[in-house]
């Protein structure tokens, strides 16, 4: 997503297609119990448009962990 | 011209490109050269390569074969049509396991074709420093090699068959011919056939075979990239040799595009290496021993043998990440080989590194004999690569230049030579840096000059015909492997001596009479100490920032960085993430380095008083997504985030800011009155039609949903959470930045907990980045931010608080 970058109407296609390179695969290729982390607000948006999958902040899944 | 070229672009199926910009990023390769194109096209059949070949000859032009332009020695820079294939002819065509053979297309990617090859265990060796993004047709170009070629050969022993495009738009195969077979082509009126008629007519003239044994390289250097390769077509029965068959492909390798065009390779594969590898360091208290001990160690079937002085590997001292590589290094040696041997089974990869060991202790030369296995023969392979950028990485216009780093010389001679070597090299006041392919007589060594100053071209010149002279004197190779191009060509006459040049100009003739493939390389180049990237002794163009960029002596020096090397060519199937934009596009102008080209060139020659106000930038850096992976991955550490952010915010004082930048600029602003608001704010995001209209509005993609903004009181939360049975340990202060503040509250909350619960005291930071303005070039407010930002910093470090932020972008933002 990089950003705005990903939002703007002319820049959203070449957004996907990065993600849809490696990082939506990886994604997909692992099970519902995989936890995905990514600490970028802009990344997690990215996977959630590319794989409709949550990711988490690493601090989140830390504080979880703590509980 | 342009008229004509017009007409030419109709016509194919490909694009032709005749704009500034295109001709700005094909001015230039990995070299110390600069020409402006006429055009650059990007065929996509053979008939679109027979078009331009016709059109060429009609207009009496050249045109510049090329694929990832990591050429050295300025064989892709030329006036006339840049012919770039690495874009629609990138085809693996056919595999033929039995023969382990295999047939692609020349703008296939070497690790790209082994990662292919892999599973069926085999592969294609020649590998050169950039095999990650160099491409086949460019490797057959420049008769490419690399570490291993000890153990494995160049590319030119690689090479079953080239099909090709000949210079009258007829095709061609070459590959190994019998007698009889020549015989049955030479029947026919083709132009190939005229070229087997002449060069047969050359090559059976006793006279001119002498010539050839007397003044080419010694045979024994299996790295000869001096000239066409007449030498190697003597191995064959027609002409005096052993050989039953002609193959003119290896007259083609390392002929840098000049004789034909070629569409088609067939290459011989090995099998993948023995799995099991040992690595013995042996550590020399002089350079000269270290040269001595390689004839003796090159008697084993070695598989690496590269060297490193200790210029180069102080330079590793200084390294956070390459301190961990040194591990091995035992006191401080003038010289060290590293000698890797390779086996199938236990049994016998010992049995080798013991043979290795005692005639390294025969020879008694060296000091300490460390033997390296698994993991860290690795990590020593990456020190010796290590090296070469550190040393790359000189701030300013001092440059180490290509130009005498590809000689190549008998292993037997390699001690004299570099001794000889290093008294020139003193006579300059040059320090010089010993390192790389011993074992193949190979040491890539770089003059450091300033090709700015006509001071230092005169010594670019002078140096470089000394050293010519030099490996003349030994027999050596000018070019082991980078080829001639621009900087050597003009060498070649005193090289293998004017007959056998003569004989060169007469082979290019029968292949290309009208001299329109590649002009201006090998046979009559062009001169070496002109078409220079900078115009000498000019006057430094001053361009005012507002950022500031003088760890790199201003915006234009950080863009000139770039010294064309293309590591931002590989593709996503390769480590790392430069360059996100150009995985996906596959267009030069959307790498790194296409990105400093053109700003390097149009900073040098603007054409208003704000040198950034041009459109082709703005056309450059559109796709770049600021993710800053060039910063750290581009051996130059050339950053075009940054370059990117300064371009925008001058581009748009002369342009104007458009809404949607305001709008993302803004954006902080906008969700803090949202958020005041939030409920209703959410409502028109949630609303289909609405954050239709307003998505419309202000150009977001319709496919994204508008993240909601919320209103948090985070001091209360902080307040309520505090457990006030811990004694907190130490302070720590969380900043809650206009992300986590606006968006991403549930992070916030959860850094809170996991700060508190680890049992630290926590004290908040709001602040507003800057980052939305920096990522739209509004320089001026971020700069303000991010100064008030700094003072508050400031004072926390001073008080010896660590700050703390989950989001990245806004941290970086400091
Ligand atoms: C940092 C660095 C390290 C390097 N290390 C090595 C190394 O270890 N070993 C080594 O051998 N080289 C090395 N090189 C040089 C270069 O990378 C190699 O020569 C590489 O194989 C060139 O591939 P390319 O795809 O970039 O070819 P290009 O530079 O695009 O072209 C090379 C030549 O081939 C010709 N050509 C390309 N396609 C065709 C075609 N279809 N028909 C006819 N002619 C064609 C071009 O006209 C040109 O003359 C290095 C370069 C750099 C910048
Ligand atoms: S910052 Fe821009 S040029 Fe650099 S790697 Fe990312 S997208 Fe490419």
């Amino acid at each position: 997503m990089a950003g705005s970058f990903g939002y703007e109407k002319e820049h959203y296609e070449t957004s996907m297609k990065v993600g849809g390179l490696k990082l939506f695969p990886a994604i997909n290729n692992t099970g519902p119990e995989t936890i995905i982390a990514a600490n970028g607000t802009s990344c997690r948006h990215q996977i959630f448009d590319g794989t409709k999958r949550v990711a988490q902040h690493p601090v989140s899944i830390l504080a979880k962990a703590l509980k | 011209m342009n008229l004509l070229l017009s007409h030419l672009k109709e016509e194919l199926q490909g694009e032709l490109k005749i704009d500034g910009l295109y001709k700005s990023l094909y001015a230039t390769d990995a070299s110390v050269y600069r020409k402006l194109p006429l055009a650059v096209a990007f065929p996509e059949t053979k008939d679109d390569i027979k078009k331009l070949i016709a059109f060429a000859r009609e207009h009496k032009i050249g045109l510049i074969p090329r694929t990832a332009g990591t050429s050295l020695a300025g064989q892709c820079v030329g006036d006339g049509i840049v012919v770039d294939v690495s874009r629609h002819f990138t085809q693996i065509l056919d595999l033929d396991q039995e023969r382990k053979q295999v047939t692609v297309q020349p703008g296939v990617i070497r690790d790209e074709l082994n990662l292919y090859l892999k599973p069926l265990g085999l592969f294609f060796d020649p590998n050169t420093s950039t095999s990650n993004r160099c491409m086949i047709g460019g490797m057959v170009g420049n008769n490419s090699s690399g570490t291993t070629s000890i153990q494995y050969g160049v590319t030119r022993d690689k090479v079953v068959s080239l099909k090709t495009i000949l210079s009258d738009g007829s095709e061609a195969e070459f590959k190994a011919r019998t007698e009889s077979e020549i015989t049955e082509i030479r029947k026919s009126d083709s132009l190939e056939a005229f070229i087997y008629k002449n060069l047969s007519k050359e090559l059976i003239q006793e006279e001119i075979i002498n010539e050839i044994v007397e003044e080419f390289p010694k045979p024994s250097i299996h790295r000869r990239n001096t000239g066409y390769a007449v030498d190697e077509l003597l191995k064959s029965e027609l002409f005096g040799g052993k050989e039953p068959t002609l193959n003119l492909g290896e007259l083609l390798c390392g002929s840098e595009g000049t004789l034909a065009f070629t569409t088609e390779i067939t290459l011989q594969l090995d099998d993948l290496p023995p799995k099991l590898s040992a690595m013995v360091v042996t550590h020399y208290h002089t350079l000269e021993d270290c040269l001595l001990d390689v004839v003796p160690v090159m008697q084993h079937s070695l598989y690496l043998c590269e060297m490193m002085d200790k210029v180069i590997l102080d330079c590793t001292k200084n390294n956070r990440s390459q301190l961990a590589n040194r591990f091995f290094v035992e006191g401080d040696p003038a010289a060290l080989l590293m000698l890797q041997v390779s086996a199938d089974d236990e049994q016998a990869l010992d049995t080798e590194v013991k043979k290795l060991m005692s005639t390294i202790e025969k020879s008694g030369l060296s000091y300490a004999n460390p033997v390296l296995i698994g993991e860290n023969i690795n990590k020593a392979i990456e020190l010796r690569k290590a090296g070469l950028g550190l040393l790359g990485n000189i701030v300013g216009d001092m440059k180490a230049v290509a130009c005498i780093e590809d000689t190549a010389v008998a292993v037997e001679d390699l001690k004299d030579f570099i001794g000889e070597f290093t008294q020139i090299m003193k006579g300059y006041g040059q320090s010089a840096v010993y390192y790389a392919h011993a074992g193949a007589g190979e040491l890539h060594l770089r003059p450091i000059l300033n090709l700015k100053k006509s001071t230092d071209v005169k010594l670019f010149r002078e140096i470089t015909t000394d050293v010519a002279k030099l490996t003349k004197k030994y027999k050596g190779s000018f070019s082991g492997e980078h080829g001639d191009g621009i900087v050597r060509a003009e060498f070649l006459p005193l090289m293998i001596g004017q007959k056998n040049y003569d004989l060169l100009k007469r082979v290019k003739s029968y292949f290309d009479p009208l001299n329109i493939f590649n002009p201006g390389k090998i046979v009559d180049a062009y001169p070496m100490d002109e078409s220079f990237r900078y115009e000498i002794d000019r006057k430094e163009p001053q361009i005012e920032t507002l950022m500031d960029f003088s760890d790199s002596e201003g915006i234009l020096k950080a863009a000139e960085k770039c010294n064309g090397s293309g590591d931002c060519r590989k593709t996503h199937l390769m480590n790392g993430a430069m360059c996100p934009s150009y995985h996906v596009t596959k267009n030069e102008k959307d790498t790194t380095r296409g990105r400093a080209n053109a700003l390097r060139e149009f900073l040098t020659n603007p054409d208003k008083p704000n040198a950034f106000d041009r459109k082709e930038l703005k056309e450059v850096f559109d796709l770049c997504l600021s993710c800053k992976a060039c910063a750290s991955e581009c051996p130059s550490n050339v950053d075009v985030a940054t370059l990117k952010a300064e371009f925008l915010y001058q581009y748009q004082e002369s342009n104007g800011y458009p809404l949607r930048g305001k709008l993302f600029a803004y954006n902080t602003a906008l969700n803090k009155l949202g958020s005041k608001v939030y409920g209703l704010t959410n409502a028109v995001y949630d609303s289909k039609m609405l954050s239709g209209l307003l998505k419309k509005a202000s150009g977001v993609a319709q496919e994204r949903n508008l993240p909601k903004v919320y209103s948090f009181n985070f001091d209360k939360y902080l307040q309520e959470s505090r457990k006030e049975e811990h004694k907190p340990r130490t302070k720590v202060v969380l900043y809650i930045d206009e992300f986590t503040k606006y968006l991403d509250i549930e992070v916030g909350k959860d850094a809170i907990d996991l700060l508190l619960g680890l049992g630290y005291e926590v004290d908040l930071f709001y602040a507003e980045s800057g980052r939305t303005f920096l990522s739209k070039g509004f320089l001026k407010q971020a700069k303000r931010l991010v100064e008030s930002n700094s003072e508050k910093l400031y004072d926390f470090a001073s008080k010896g608080w660590p700050v703390l932020g989950p989001e990245p972008s806004a941290i970086l933002s400091f």
